[in-house]
């Protein structure tokens, strides 16, 4: 039971990180490209990233608070 | 010219009035404390991840528009291990319940959606048509 545990803390974590990782990696990408191409619009880029990037964080926060439970567990 | 901000702003005072019907909960139905308990420092914890994921992006924008390189990363380890201590201080230490810590920690996530997408529509319809004369 114990490493049915660890495998699904893995796998829940593993795959949460792996979709945050690229979603946050292009979001900030384009950003930083936005801003360095038209510095006046960095309110409005960083606005928009801010949107972006907490929606992407929001999974992999929680599955890593559901992978250290299931460890715990 | 400077929205986030203001956006930051609105974000916190949602947050703060989920935490205020979460003390409300927590008085008025004393069989459901865990639940609200729970709830409370998911919002907490979730308010504080906007915080630095704000703070990391101005840094960012800083750097990127002075031409800089950005020295530090952008965090996620941080915020990852807040939204970590708000679970196990809820469940572990407080014994809460982790479903209620889990819909607290996205409350702040959810209200910047919700809130970017009101921005988005508020700016469309006060500029139906690009220069060209297409619509949005």
């Amino acid at each position: 039971m114990e490493i049915y545990a660890l495998l699904a803390a893995a796998i829940v974590f593993g795959l949460g990180a792996l979709g945050a990782g690229i979603g946050n990696g292009l979001i900030f990408s384009k950003t930083v490209e936005g801003i360095s191409r038209q510095p006046e619009l960095r309110g409005a880029l960083q606005t928009t990233a801010f949107i972006g990037v907490g929606l992407v964080e929001a999974l992999p926060i929680i599955s890593l608070v559901l992978a250290f439970i299931f460890m715990a567990s | 010219m400077d929205e986030l901000p203001a956006l930051l702003k609105r974000v916190s005072r949602i947050a703060f009035f989920f935490l205020s019907m979460g003390c409300l909960g927590w008085v008025i139905l004393p069989g459901y404390k865990p639940v609200f308990g729970g709830f409370l420092i998911g919002v907490i914890g979730g308010l504080a991840i906007s915080w630095h994921l704000a703070w990391k992006l101005v840094r960012l924008g800083d750097a990127a528009a002075a031409g800089r390189k950005p020295r530090s990363g952008l965090g996620f380890l941080t915020r990852a291990c807040i939204g970590l201590l708000a679970g196990v201080v809820s469940v572990r230490t407080l014994e809460f319940d982790l479903a209620a810590t889990a819909a607290g920690l996205i409350v702040p996530s959810m209200a910047t959606l919700l809130l970017g997408i009101i921005a988005r529509r508020r700016l469309s319809d006060g500029h139906p048509t690009d220069e060209r004369g297409e619509k949005h």
